[in-house]
């Protein structure tokens, strides 16, 4: 079994149960184990645009140093932190990046790390988990655990800004990305593609700007159920709460009364290889996509038409 | 000084430290609360427990030669050459007002009254100063993390001494979120045991009020022979 | 000196010796004393029975009861404010109840006024210095409660009455072990964490003279745990709270009954008048009086202060002969002597060894006992260890209780003694604890019933400042246990009062000028001034100058 360091970041522990668990379970189905670093800080985020913050680059690169001291813990590990969410996956990789690049910065962020006995040498690699399906695992391989190819749900990929921007962030094409769209389709689901699929949805103004939110999600939602989609899918905790969340409110306050479920990508994924469906923490969900599943012969007993 | 020294005097060693800056010669064996009492100081605020529990003595020190600064307990730390010392027996730190019987074990808690705990650098500045050599960034991470039992553990050894406020740069009351994480913990993520709330009820329904009557009514030395004769069931006697 | 491993190299001799015999020790069980026997080390060796550290009360309702030295010394010493200074037409404070002392007793005793009626406004709580500087925050090893099928509060009761020589006052025994189960219950619903195993039941522990395992504890934080979640409970509830103001002399009325307090502010050096209906004294016990010239395990501010106001104010005093020298007290290093090492040592298995490696008693006898057992080691044998400031003292093997219990249990549960004593290059996973008997308890105070009124109307009492509840020695954990059982009387009792309709009356400090005359009639040889508040610990050379400035003065 190949094990990977695994650094959750807060939002997995507090609002996305349901992803992380998933994930974990998956990745062990397919030989890719996500082994939580034992312990661990906030990633840093927001990343700082201003060069000379050292203060903000130093929790980043304790996750990596604390993350390289994890794999030495760990069975046939790649110099590899992966995350789950494209907020964390973002900050380190920038920050991992600036460091390899400026020795200077590294030097002094590392007298900082010096009395704590990290020291960080530049040789991580921050991955996203799709990175890992798609690369290290494979599509084929996942298709060969599905056990309950998702039929009947029309899924349309959502990424996002944070998993294709900036340049070095990114995971996949800024244009024409497929990670999430390979997948979907190796799990058997029928893939909807949607122009808006990172188109920003509205991020942190949730805090105190909520009509920008509302308006973005509208037109992301909108976008994928025009072209027929039944179902969303995303890799990033603060889109799915945003999507999810307003969908609700427009229920209510809106014509739009008809909101589509928005699935975590390894939800999907423990779902087809016939994870048992309380990891999923459906509950957590505002929208929640246990009707629609089980309609679909997904969950629960199969429909007798 | 004129005065002669006895035999007893010439054979204690001294330190020379710095008080708030003034030079002072203290008997080596001292810790640096009683150093600062035999140097004229009469000790108000910066002492309380005088062993280590309460928190009120919280000091700060260089020493020749040594750029870093160093932080103790007075009560519990010996004084060394050349210290050069001032205590912060207070640091103004506001509490958050709340009541945990509406509260949940949850991240969402702790940020409603510390939002600034999203603030943490991952510096661990606060770590570094902890006398009670507690883990505070790690504990104020589980906070943020919604890990509220991590949280409550790494952070019991607490004496709220506020040390680790001083130094944060994101302005953050580790103490008191240790605190809020404890209360939480305590209260909801364990049970209580049935046998106690059995208990309770037993002694409100007076199941033991003819045994205290019956006890009450001995004399002394009847309570002595069933003082002598009573059943030890837990511990071995010889 | 050359020092291995903290302690000095003449000591380790005797410390391999420990080593040496710990394998034969694991079983070995010494037996405990019968009361015969514990009668004839008591008299010999407990400094409560050598006449020598003792004397009769001179004045006051007291009058005639033997008790030590320093606790003669500060009745009969002249009141530190002069009564005509004090104006008391002009009320600083004026309030329903006025809690005299934030330690565990008396933020309880707050908590239950405000839980049982009294709005927060009409509450002031006073303290001497901050917030939590008490021996409550202090207490380690844990708090008794009966609450397990194989125990009972009648068996409780029996271990705290025979504990305290059959002298304990029955009602307020059985009002002690009676609430112990709804405290513990309390503190739960706060968040208190008190150890628990997996299966989620209480760690229960024994104590000396406990037939039953009922210590709950929180590892050796006990009273920090505690305390810190009650004090952090008087904020959220918002009642009114004064530090750096002690009491100095409670205020009267024209029937005698208590009507309020001076404060003094120990910064600006201020007095100030509070005027309330109900006064709970909450003060605490005397360890810094220093009883027979004992070290003390106590906090900064354990004077006695509460005792010598009721007593000028005619409040009846009891079992004040009787004071309790904890058994265990740091012995080495100097820096640490008389600091406590808890109970829960000797709780979790650790013996009590002579020089020579051997046990010198069975480690869980009642306080006293064990305490006069330890001095008699070093007082009339050769069996015990002297420190390089010729300090004597016995080996506590706590290293032993890793043999009985695995490894880690010592940073488990005993994580505050692993810190005091690594701080001084201890490791007492691996050496031994030097300890000899430390000043630290005041059995006896003023006496109250179990709705805590004293004798004197308007006060109340609770806590370690009280007399009765343990009779003429405490069990480990049942202080813990009394402040919170009395600490909740007082506040509900005082809630009762508050309902009433009745007045104050009009203040007085008649008392003050009263024990003053009758300090004069006893032509006292040294002038006294108390409530001492706080000990004076400069060196003589300081001392003398302020003396010789003071006279200067003059
Ligand atoms: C080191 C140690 C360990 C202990 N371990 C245990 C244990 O394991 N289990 C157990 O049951 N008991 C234990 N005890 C005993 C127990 O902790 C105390 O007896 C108990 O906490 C006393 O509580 P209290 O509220 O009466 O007094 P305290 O907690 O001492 O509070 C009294 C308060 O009153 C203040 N005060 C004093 N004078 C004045 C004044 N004039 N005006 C205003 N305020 C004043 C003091 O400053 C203090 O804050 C221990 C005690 C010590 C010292
Ligand atoms: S966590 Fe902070 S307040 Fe608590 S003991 Fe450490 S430095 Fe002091
Ligand atoms: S000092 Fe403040 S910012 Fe730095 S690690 Fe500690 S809590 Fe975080
Ligand atoms: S005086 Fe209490 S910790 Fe030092």
């Amino acid at each position: 079994m190949v094990q990977y360091s695994y650094f959750p970041g807060c939002n997995l522990k507090t609002n996305a149960k349901g992803f992380e668990e998933t994930a974990i379970a998956v990745s062990k189905k397919i030989n890719a184990e996500l082994v939580e670093m034992p312990i661990w800080n906030c990633c840093g985020t927001v990343h700082t645009l201003t060069s000379d913050n050292i203060m903000k680059r130093i929790a980043p690169i304790r996750v990596l140093s604390r993350s390289k001291k994890h794999i030495e813990t760990l069975k046939e590990s790649p110099n590899q932190v992966v995350t789950l969410c494209s907020m964390c996956n973002s900050t380190l990789r920038i920050v991992n990046n600036e460091v390899r690049k400026n020795q200077d910065t590294l030097d002094k962020i590392n007298y900082q790390l010096e009395e704590d006995e990290e020291v960080y040498e530049t040789d991580m690699e921050v991955k996203h988990f799709l990175e890992i399906l798609r690369d290290s695992v494979g599509y084929e391989k996942i298709s060969e655990k599905v056990v309950n190819p998702l039929e009947g749900l029309k899924i349309s990929p959502y990424y996002g800004c944070m998993l294709l921007h900036p340049e070095e962030a990114k995971i996949d094409d800024e244009e024409m990305p497929d990670v999430l769209e390979s997948l979907v389709e190796s799990l058997g689901a029928e893939l909807v593609m949607s122009p808006l699929f990172k188109f920003c949805c509205g991020s942190y103004h949730i805090v105190d700007q909520e009509y920008i939110v509302s308006s973005q999600v509208e037109k992301i939602v909108e976008a994928a159920k025009r072209r027929g989609a039944n179902a969303l899918v995303v890799a990033c905790p603060l889109c799915a709460y945003n999507i999810d969340q307003q969908q609700k409110a427009m229920a209510k306050n809106t014509v739009r009364k008809s909101p589509i479920p928005v699935f975590y990508f390894t939800q999907l994924m423990a779902i087809a290889m016939g994870e048992p469906v309380k990891i999923n923490h459906f509950k957590d969900h505002f929208i929640n996509p246990e009707p629609l599943l089980k309609d679909l012969g997904l969950i629960g007993r199969k429909k007798t038409k | 000084m004129s005065k002669t020294k006895t035999k007893q005097e010439n054979e204690t060693l001294t330190v020379k430290i710095y008080i708030m800056g003034s030079a002072h010669e203290v008997p080596e064996s001292l810790t640096i609360m009683k150093a600062m009492e035999y140097a004229g100081f009469k000790i108000k605020r910066g002492a309380g427990c005088r062993a280590g529990f309460c928190g009120a003595c919280g000091t700060v020190y260089r020493k020749a030669g040594d750029y870093r600064l160093y932080a103790a307990l007075a009560c519990q730390t010996q004084v060394e050459d050349g210290m050069v010392l001032t205590q912060l027996p207070f640091v103004p730190a506001p509490k958050g007002i709340y009541d945990v019987d509406s509260l949940q074990p949850t991240a969402s808690s702790i940020l409603k009254f510390y939002p600034e705990v999203a603030r943490c650098l991952s510096c661990n500045a606060c770590s570094k100063v902890c006398p009670q050599e507690i883990q505070v960034m790690d504990f104020v991470q589980y906070s943020l993390q919604g890990q509220i039992d991590k949280a409550a553990e790494v952070s019991f050894d607490c004496v709220q001494c506020g040390l680790c406020a001083i130094r944060c740069p994101a302005e953050i009351p580790q103490y008191h979120v240790g605190m809020l994480a404890r209360r939480l913990h305590g209260k909801y993520n364990t049970s209580t045991p049935e046998t106690l709330l059995e208990r309770v009820e037993e002694i409100e329904n007076g199941v033991f009020e003819e045994g205290f009557k019956e006890l009450i009514s001995l004399s002394k030395d009847g309570l002595k022979k069933r003082y002598t004769e009573r059943d030890f069931v837990d511990q071995k006697k010889a | 000196m050359k020092m291995i491993r903290g302690y000095p190299e003449d000591m380790r001799k005797s410390i391999d010796n420990v080593n040496k015999t710990r394998n034969k020790r694991i079983d070995q069980i010494i037996e405990d004393l019968s009361l015969k026997e514990r009668k004839e080390v008591l008299d010999n060796f407990h400094p409560d029975y050598n006449p020598k550290f003792k004397r009769n009360i001179s004045w006051g309702g007291n009058k005639g009861d033997d008790v030590p030295n320093e606790v003669a010394d500060v009745i009969e010493a002249y009141p530190m404010v002069n009564p005509d200074d004090i104006d008391l037409n002009q009320i600083d404070y004026d309030v329903n109840v006025l809690i005299i002392g934030a330690g565990g007793a008396g933020t309880s005793a707050a908590l239950w006024a405000n839980y049982s009626g009294v709005p927060k406004e009409e509450i002031l709580l006073v303290t001497k210095l901050r917030l939590g500087d008490c021996n409550t925050v202090m207490a380690q090893g844990g708090i008794q409660a009966a609450d397990r099928p194989v125990d009972s509060p009648l068996i409780h009761y029996m271990d705290a009455i025979g504990g305290g020589h059959f002298e304990n006052k029955p009602e307020l025994v059985k009002a002690l072990v009676s609430d112990a189960p709804k405290i513990i219950k309390w503190h739960k619903d706060l968040g208190v964490m008190y150890d628990c195993t997996e299966d989620g039941s209480f760690i229960e522990n024994p104590g000396g003279g406990t037939s039953r395992n009922r210590m709950h504890c929180s590892k050796d934080y006990t009273g920090l745990e505690m305390f810190r979640t009650l004090k952090d409970e008087i904020i959220n509830k918002e009642v009114p709270y004064l530090e750096f103001s002690p009491a100095v002399e409670l205020i009267t009325n024209e029937t005698g009954g208590i009507a309020g307090a001076v404060l003094y502010n120990i910064e600006t050096k201020q007095y100030f008048v509070v005027r309330a209906k109900t006064i709970i004294l909450t003060t605490g016990g005397f360890g810094r009086l220093h009883v027979a010239g004992f070290p003390t395990s106590n906090h900064y501010g354990a004077t006695m202060d509460g005792v010598v106001m009721a007593y000028r104010a005619g409040a009846k005093l009891r079992d004040l002969d009787a004071t309790q020298f904890h058994p265990t007290g740091a012995a080495f290093p100097e820096q640490i002597v008389g600091l406590l090492i808890t109970e829960k040592v000797r709780s979790l298995g650790g013996q009590v060894l002579g020089r020579n490696g051997e046990q010198i008693c069975y480690p869980l006898e009642p306080r006293d006992v064990e305490a006069s057992s330890i001095i008699k080691c070093c007082a009339a044998t050769d069996n015990y260890i002297e420190t390089p400031t010729q300090m004597r003292g016995v080996w506590l093997d706590s290293p032993l209780i890793e043999e009985i219990k695995g490894k880690g249990t010592i940073m488990n549960n005993l994580s505050a003694m692993h810190r005091m004593m690594n701080r001084f290059d201890i490791d007492i996973t691996v050496d031994p604890i030097l300890v000899y008997p430390t000043l630290h308890y005041q059995n006896g105070g003023v006496e109250h019933d179990e709705s805590c009124h004293t004798s004197l109307k308007g006060l109340l009492a609770a806590g370690e400042i009280s007399g009765g509840v343990h009779g003429k020695n405490r069990l480990m954990g049942n202080s813990l246990l009394e402040i919170n059982v009395f600490g909740r009387r007082a506040g509900i009792t005082a809630a009762n009062e508050y309902k009433k309709k009745s007045t104050t009356g009009k203040l007085s400090l008649a008392h003050v000028h009263k024990s003053i005359k009758a300090l004069d009639a006893l032509n006292l040889k040294d002038k006294r001034y108390s409530p001492t508040i706080l000990p004076e610990y400069r060196s003589d050379v300081v001392r003398d100058r302020l003396v010789q400035l003071y006279e200067e003065s003059l």
